[in-house]
């Protein structure tokens, strides 16, 4: 792999290694197991684009994909509880039943956020909704105190939790 | 160890032992839990983020093209609105993404009544003026187009983004000679171009906020709407920005020495960091050489003829001020300098002063500033004093620049006030706590965040409500009989208080259904006992209507009309009124509700034959009174 392809992946694993590790944390895998499963998924998929085999790279979709299937590797091989089988890697073929309740989920959270302030929605889309956005950088832009931010962040994140166990 | 952190670790945010916090994790099957809990939560968030459209302005989410909660554009003309930059009452200035995702200028021009022939022609005349103009200090131009019709009219300008901060924003900023001087020739090369085009182009608005500041230092200049193309009839109508413009502005005079005088102006407001209007009323010192004060003295000279005769001499005086310091003063021989101001005496209908000011040579150090943390809870924007003087609204965890020494802070929250004597050291921040009570379920009301800046002289009442309903993007009902007229100062001022602020001046207040948006204005007591309750009557279609002392009978026709239910509506016929409304997607029958309370109204709904009986309020409350459960 030559050094500018190099650095685009570096900026790629920059850009969406979080996310990665998120999806393999979400399914239950403990911090330090998440960390290396998402390792291996960026060495793999690596490999994989210098051998040619990746016509296209669907970031950060395709390493969430494979992340998730090491991951359920993982609790198949350990024989851990399997919290896992509850959100496998996403079908071949795409499931209309699922496809739906992912996004009546996602209407959820979305009416759910538009109960909040509009501090706390400003907040949210500085964080989530804006590229390379962290609380610092959001912080920034609403003129209040980081610790303010993440403060915000927490009450946000718990009124849109308790909203979904509301909701039916 | 708390729900918390592991929160904060989720997000990427914990600020602890990050491996100490993951070997407790592991040891404990209840907080592993958790954090399998919170980061689908997070994936869960991040999606909905990917798949919501957020309003620009507001942060509302947006189903729409605009938001209903504000007005602002979405994606007006194949542009994706992404921040508000500048929102007053002619519209707002968006940053904006184009189809190839580069970021551009939007200016968007929205009217409260249809757009009248002026209106548009200051636009159109941006529009021509920026397709024609080529400087690398001009902003470019890349489309203009319009959507919507009739009051929805809005109209687009997109140009080229200019990256940067307005001086303005840079006030806490001591300019030194050089910088000033360096400005001041960046400027007067911009102005030596539009002179050299023919015809000559005026910009007639040459002042801080107008001038963008690049992080390499080059400028911009802005805001091409008050643009002039000298020759062509310039009317009565006053364009330009009192303080800056030179008097001769006022009857529509302009000529090549227009913009030197406001940018002369400019340049003594950045040096001596007071508002030109205030230049007239301190003594003020000039902290620059005489070259340099000889300099400004000529450019803002109160006579036309006394000026430099075009931006090209002013550009070249500026190569060579020295020879400036010679020139003898005929006009003010015991000025060491002076600064022209305009004084607009509004009482008088127009009578203005000029105003000349000594200044010193000794050139004054600049105090080192301090820090003023505000801390505040309930965290409600509020409006902080200091040392008597209005000084902006603050929320939790702001930080304002003050000068070192004692200062008296009061931070306002409603009728509430908390007062402190706080000792500011040289470049330290000092903490000011204060902890409002809360007061008990309170009734609704506006929560607009978003910035307003309205200077309104003798505006009446029902067109300021109608004003800031449009601006801030609610639906808004005011009875005839409540008229006054007022003059409205507010600054940067978030929308929902500026609002409530003009009306507590005028001894009145609002009642706010958040269902529909919809703010009915009344006086402060007679709002005072009522209490929120269900609509009797069924809902139905959502109303848009913009009428200004239009009959009542007329409206609750048009509302009923907009029910999509024939009604049967009985008004007595003493019953007269005028109503000004202005309606946006409200459903109609709490809009007919509010139309009907404005007036000290109400109604008997019988759904038998679908009758809607109207009267006076206390009339119905009697009936009531006397036949319980009726």
């Amino acid at each position: 792999m030559t050094a500018p392809e190099l650095a685009v992946w570096d900026d790629a694993i920059r850009l969406h290694d979080r996310r990665v590790y998120l999806s393999v944390l979400a399914l239950g895998l403990p911090p330090d197991r998440a960390r290396e499963v998402t390792q291996q998924t960026w060495t793999r998929l690596m490999e994989q684009h210098a051998q040619g085999k990746l016509d296209q790279l669907e970031l950060p979709g395709l390493a969430i994909r494979q992340a998730r299937f090491y991951a359920l590797n993982e609790h198949q091989r350990s024989r851990t509880e399997l919290r896992v089988l509850a959100a496998v890697p996403e079908p071949a073929a795409p499931d209309p039943e699922r496809a739906l309740a992912s996004r009546q989920e996602l209407e959820r959270v979305l009416a759910a956020l538009a109960t909040c302030s509009p501090m706390a929605r400003k907040v949210f889309r500085l964080v989530y909704a804006t590229p390379n956005g962290n609380a610092a950088s959001a912080a920034q832009a609403v003129g209040l105190s980081l610790q303010r931010v993440r403060q915000i962040l927490c009450e946000t994140r718990s009124h849109i939790r308790k909203q979904m166990e509301v909701a039916p | 160890m708390n729900r918390e952190d592991i929160e904060l670790y989720v997000m990427g945010q914990y600020d602890g032992d990050v491996a100490a916090l993951e070997r407790a994790i592991a040891g404990d099957p209840a907080l592993a839990q958790i954090v399998t809990e919170e980061a689908r939560l997070e994936e869960l968030l991040r999606d909905a983020a990917a798949a919501a459209t957020f309003c620009p302005a507001c942060d509302d989410l947006v189903r729409d093209t605009r938001c209903d909660s504000c007005g602002a554009a979405v994606k007006p003309g194949g542009y994706t609105a992404l921040r508000v930059l500048v929102s007053n009452a002619h519209g707002r200035m968006y940053v904006a993404r184009d189809a190839d995702d580069r970021h551009v200028a939007l200016k968007e021009l929205a009217f409260v009544q249809a757009p009248s022939p002026a209106a548009l022609a200051a636009f159109e005349r941006e529009a021509k003026f920026l397709r024609a103009l080529e400087h690398p200090a001009i902003p470019r131009f890349l489309a203009s187009f319009e959507e919507g019709s009739g009051v929805h009219t809005r109209y687009y300008l997109a140009q080229e983004l200019v990256e940067g901060t307005s001086l303005d924003r840079l006030d806490d900023h001591w300019y030194t000679e050089a910088e000033i001087t360096a400005l001041g020739k960046q400027v007067l090369e911009v102005l030596v171009y539009l002179q050299s085009l023919s015809p000559m182009v005026i910009h007639r608005d040459i002042k801080p906020a107008n001038i963008i500041k690049r992080a390499d230092g080059s400028i911009a200049l802005v805001d091409f709407g008050a643009a002039h193309v000298h020759g062509t009839t310039a009317g009565v109508t006053t364009i330009g920005t009192f303080g800056y413009m030179p008097i001769e502005q006022l009857a529509g005079l302009v000529d090549a020495t227009t913009d030197g005088f406001a940018l002369g102006m400019t340049l003594l407001h950045l040096l001596t960091r007071q508002e030109p209007w205030k230049l007239a009323q301190q003594r003020t010192t000039v902290n620059a050489s005489a070259p340099l004060r000889a300099f400004l003295d000529k450019l803002t000279a109160p006579e036309p003829k006394d000026r430099f005769a075009s931006a090209k001499d002013a550009r070249a005086a500026l190569d060579n001020p020295a020879a400036l310091a010679v020139v003898p003063r005929k006009r003010r021989p015991l000025l060491i300098a002076a600064a022209a101001v305009v004084g607009f005496a509004a009482a008088g209908g127009g009578v203005f002063a000029l105003a000349h000011r000594t200044h010193h040579h000794a050139p004054p150090a600049a105090p080192p500033l301090s820090t003023l943390h505000v801390r505040m809870t309930p965290n409600v924007n509020s409006l902080l004093d200091l040392d008597g003087k209005p000084l902006q609204m603050v929320s939790d965890g702001q930080e304002i620049p003050v000068t070192s020494g004692t200062h008296h802070i009061v931070v306002h929250q409603g009728e509430q006030q908390c007062m402190v004597e706080e000792t500011f050291a040289g470049g330290k921040t000092s903490f000011v706590d204060c902890s409002f009570p809360v007061a008990p379920a309170p009734a609704p009301k506006l929560h607009i965040d978003k910035k307003v800046t309205w200077s309104l002289e003798h505006v009446k009442l029902h067109d300021f409500v109608l004003l800031a309903a449009n601006t801030c993007g609610f639906s808004a009902v005011i009875a005839d009989n409540i008229d006054s007229a007022t003059t409205v100062n507010v600054k940067d001022a978030p929308c929902d208080q500026a609002f409530e602020v003009v009306l507590e001046s005028l001894g009145l207040s609002y009642s706010y259904d958040p269902a529909a948006n919809l703010v009915r204005v009344a006086p402060a007591h007679e709002l005072e006992d009522e209490v929120a309750h269900a609509s009797a009557l069924p809902d139905g279609g959502k109303v848009d209507i913009d009428f200004k002392d239009a009959d009542l009978r007329d409206v609750l026709k048009v509302l009923i009309g907009a029910s999509g239910t024939s009604y049967n509506l009985v008004v007595p016929d003493d019953i007269h009124a005028k109503v000004t409304v202005r309606l946006e997607k409200a459903p109609w029958n709490h809009a007919f509700e509010a139309v009907l309370a404005a007036h000290g109204l109400w109604y008997r709904y019988r759904e038998n034959g679908k009758l809607i009986l109207i009267a006076p309020r206390h009339q119905i409350e009697d009936e009531d009174a006397r036949h319980p459960g009726r």
